[in-house]
């Protein structure tokens, strides 16, 4: 490893790796500030750009770029609660309500700080141990993967705000808009209405711009523009109090990124739903989540961090992808003329561990630039909203627009902005869509593998220890703490989530005939 | 009263953007791309993919000749080729406009309910830089050596098929196979890379995958190569050079795939054969010849006509794939 290290040293820095590594990653926060323009799509355009270089050159900087959007998108996700990438849809859960409560600099700091610590250890686990992880990843075959996709769908009840049958109903939509689209089984188009721009599916992206970026503008306007945040300069730093806290849920959040990230194709969108749920779950302040606590950005935030870096497990020991946008980065090594594949450790040394150092350097290169900024980016919420609005508008329509030249796109947005405003109205949680959304068309495509794999007998779940494993993790987190609850004795399970009615209507006529009435008769 | 003035803010500010970006879309053909000579090569695929490959090395071939006009490369992706070839068939008569095309152009419509409003014969064939096959690949600990042990095994074992593309060449691969007797399920992926995901994990017990996809794989003792559908061995390559093809074995069928460039319908013929000379020069470019022999193509180039009563045969062998 200390070779390996000597090695990606001397390739990484030279004074021109280290200059395009520092314009990734700044262009890559930009991109990620913008709504729309995600990772994976601004690796896409600006590859070509990047032909012209040294492979490493290119890849260290395409790479910064990936990283760097993963700082940027938390920036407005917690300031104006417009996620600049899906996985910092959940950031705007706690992260926006700390804005709120004058918190805004705390917030982007803790959110700096635990990506970069859950970045640099796991870009030390990719350096020592990525090949054992990418065995352990293609033990993962579909029913496993089919078992995590059903975890998923447990943690709904964490993001339904208290109204697990309206959270449930809203991931089923999320489920039912991911079918749109040619079925990927059978190549049958569905709900498409013979729309050539409906063939790939109701676009993720715009919908997430439509949905936050448009849909909480609208509902601004219309509760009259929020009084701007004066916040003491006092309060834009982070306290003894918030590192302690965030620490435990940096960890935790870490162990389930990296975990989800080294999965092909799970993605870090997937690792941060998941963090924040467990967070829900285990959290010494559960209570406090969805009102501003700090474990709910800290933990989503390391897990997106460490998934990043877990998805180049199998993108470079086995080449082939692990997330978006690293498939775009494998399609880089190819225009560059090198390769990936099993080999590529062996036949490039250089290349690749040149790239990992680059990934420690250019997150130091954040945190330096994220760090100091943060009570510098909370000043924005001194403006006046009517100076951020036409910001906001033209920054979600070009972005949607970038995607694919497509105006489709923007009657998208358009359409599920006006979605996105009806819900905040209604007060309709719009989390459970977004992961109905996402776990939805990887859900199907397990759940149509294994159903091929196994001839259509689900028996075979259960003779998968690891799925039977995850499953029995998935029913805990739905009804364990509400066992736990009934064998305490305590009434109403405060901030789990789970009001099962007739549980709680059990558990009224239990305190009635034991308790307080019968004293007050005496 | 002050709400109806931020709803008029509002729907102006987003009108403007709208009309923004909507102009810019349709101005793109007449001013961006004028007599000055930037030429688009249009892919209907994602940045980084195959397609997207060719075109940005034929691109840079026609870029370095510096016969007076330039190209970039514009990705159009969505649909498995369906919007970007849409949005190519409107361009008619626009001859500044050149398309990186392949088989999905004739296999997409045959999907159901996919209703393009555009078939092969929508276009202005230029050139036909080369044609691609498929290989059959297992996990090196596999117990089977070749495409016709597969089918004799087929019979008494159940054996799991991976596929990505149930209407593409993964499919012609299974379906001739299918025709020689063999019996497996089919397992569908998303992309060749979750297919040789599938097989390194032992999920599945073969597949059919390019010579390009797999060659890394054979190279690293974890795949090996059954058979291959193209019409000769990977002779010029020595790790797959002893790979026999589906014919030797006793399977009679070769599976094809082109790639070519076409125009938009409608052009004029002067301008089709400026085009075609362009492509005849590039062609004779050593970037085109290690480009094919990196990605393991078979080369091949028609041009104009020739190409045109290709692409009519190629249509005719097709619809026996997909339609029994």
């Amino acid at each position: 490893m200390i070779d390996n290290l000597i090695i990606g040293f001397q390739a990484a820095l030279s004074v021109e790796n280290l200059i395009w590594c520092f314009v990734g990653v700044l262009l890559g926060t930009v991109i990620g500030i913008l709504p729309g323009l995600g990772s994976a799509t601004g690796v896409a355009i600006l590859l070509p750009l990047t032909l012209a270089f040294d492979p490493l050159t290119g890849l260290i900087m395409l790479a910064g770029i990936y990283h760097g959007s993963q700082y940027g998108a938390t920036i407005t996700a917690i300031l104006i609660a417009t996620p600049g990438e899906a996985s910092s849809v959940v950031s705007t859960l706690d992260g926006y309500q700390m804005a709120r409560n004058g918190r805004a600099g705390p917030a982007l700091a803790i959110s700096a700080v635990s990506s970069f610590a859950s970045a640099i250890v796991s870009v030390l686990l990719l350096f020592s141990l990525s090949q054992v992880f990418a065995d352990i990843a293609l033990g993962f075959g579909p029913i496993e993967i089919l078992a995590i996709m059903v975890f998923g769908f447990a943690t709904i009840s964490v993001f339904a705000a208290g109204n697990v049958l309206l959270g449930l109903a809203m991931s089923t939509v999320g489920v039912l808009l991911a079918c749109v689209g040619i079925d990927m089984g059978t190549g049958v188009a569905r709900y498409t209405f013979g729309s050539v721009d409906l063939f790939s599916g109701i676009p993720f992206v715009e919908v997430m711009i439509g949905l936050f970026a448009l849909g909480e503008l609208l509902s601004q306007l219309d509760k009259g523009a929020p009084a701007p945040i004066r916040a003491r300069f006092k309060d834009m730093l982070l306290t003894k109090e918030d590192i302690r806290r965030a620490t435990p849920a940096t960890f935790r959040g870490m162990v389930i990124g990296f975990a989800v990230g080294i999965l092909p194709g799970a993605g870090s969108t997937l690792a941060s739903f998941l963090a924040y749920g467990s967070e829900k779950r285990f959290s010494k302040h559960r209570s406090e989540m969805g009102s501003g606590a700090i474990e709910g950005v800290a933990a989503p935030d390391a897990a997106t961090s460490a998934a990043t870096n877990g998805a180049f497990v199998p993108t470079l020991t086995l080449g082939v992808p692990g997330g978006a946008t690293t498939a775009v980065l494998l399609g880089a090594f190819l225009l560059y003329g090198i390769t990936p594949g099993p080999l590529l450790f062996e036949q490039q040394p250089v290349l690749v561990w040149g790239l990992l150092v680059s990934f420690l350097i250019g997150q130091f290169f954040l945190l330096v630039l994220n760090l100091p900024m943060a009570p510098v980016f909370a000043q924005l919420l001194r403006l006046r909203y009517g100076y951020l609005y036409p910001l906001i508008i033209f920054t979600s329509f070009i972005g949607a627009y970038a995607i694919s030249n497509n105006s489709f796109s923007l009657w998208v947005v358009l359409v599920f902005g006006v979605i996105g405003y009806l819900m905040k109205r209604l007060n309709f949680p719009i989390a459970p869509l977004v992961l109905g959304l996402v776990i939805g068309p990887l859900f199907e495509k397990a759940l149509v593998q294994t159903s091929a794999l196994t001839s259509g007998d689900s028996s075979v779940i259960l003779q998968s220890p690891t799925a039977v494993v995850i499953l029995t993790a998935a029913l805990l987190l739905l009804v364990g703490p509400k066992i736990v609850a009934l064998i305490r004795g305590k009434k109403g399970a405060s901030g789990l989530g789970i009001e099962n009615p007739e549980t709680s209507l059990a558990e009224k006529f239990a305190g009635r005939d034991s308790g307080d009435t019968d004293h007050r008769e005496k | 009263m002050k709400s109806v003035f931020r709803l008029a803010a509002i729907t102006i500010t987003s009108g403007l953007v709208l009309a923004g970006c909507s102009a810019g879309g349709a101005d793109s053909e007449s001013d961006e791309y004028s007599a000055s000579g930037v030429n688009r090569i249009v892919v209907a695929m994602a940045a980084g993919g195959g397609s997207d490959r060719s075109g940005r090395i034929i691109s840079q071939i026609l870029n370095d000749n510096e016969a007076g006009y330039s190209t970039v490369v514009e990705n159009r992706e969505g649909g498995g080729g369906a919007v970007g070839w849409s949005y190519f068939s409107a361009l008619t008569g626009q001859p500044d406009n050149l398309l990186v095309a392949e088989t999905a152009l004739h296999t997409l419509p045959l999907q159901e309910g996919v209703d393009v409003p555009f078939t092969y014969k929508d276009f202005t064939p230029i050139a036909l830089f080369a044609e691609d096959s498929r290989m059959v690949v297992a996990p090196i600990g596999s117990p089977y050596n070749t495409c016709s042990e597969l089918i004799d095994a087929g019979a008494s074992v159940s054996l799991l098929s991976g596929i990505s593309g149930t209407f593409g060449p993964d499919g012609m691969v299974l379906s001739s196979m299918e025709d020689a007797g063999l019996v497996a399920d089919r397992v569908p992926y998303g992309s060749t890379g979750e297919v040789v995901t599938g097989l390194l994990g032992g999920q599945i017990d073969f597949a059919p995958a390019s010579a390009a996809a797999v060659k890394p794989y054979i190279e690293s003792g974890d795949f090996k190569g059954l058979c291959t559908f193209s019409a000769e061995r990977y002779e010029s390559d020595p790790l797959l050079a002893d790979i026999e093809t589906a014919q030797e074995q006793g399977i009679d069928a070769t599976v094809v795939l082109w790639r070519g460039v076409l125009a938009p319908a409608g052009i004029t013929d002067g301008e089709r054969d400026f085009w075609i000379d362009q492509l005849k020069e590039a062609f004779t470019d050593p970037a085109y010849a290690a480009y094919l022999e990196s990605d393991l193509l078979i080369p091949k180039q028609i041009y104009g006509d020739e190409f045109a009563t290709y692409l009519d045969e190629y249509d005719a062998t097709i619809q026996t794939y997909f339609t029994s």
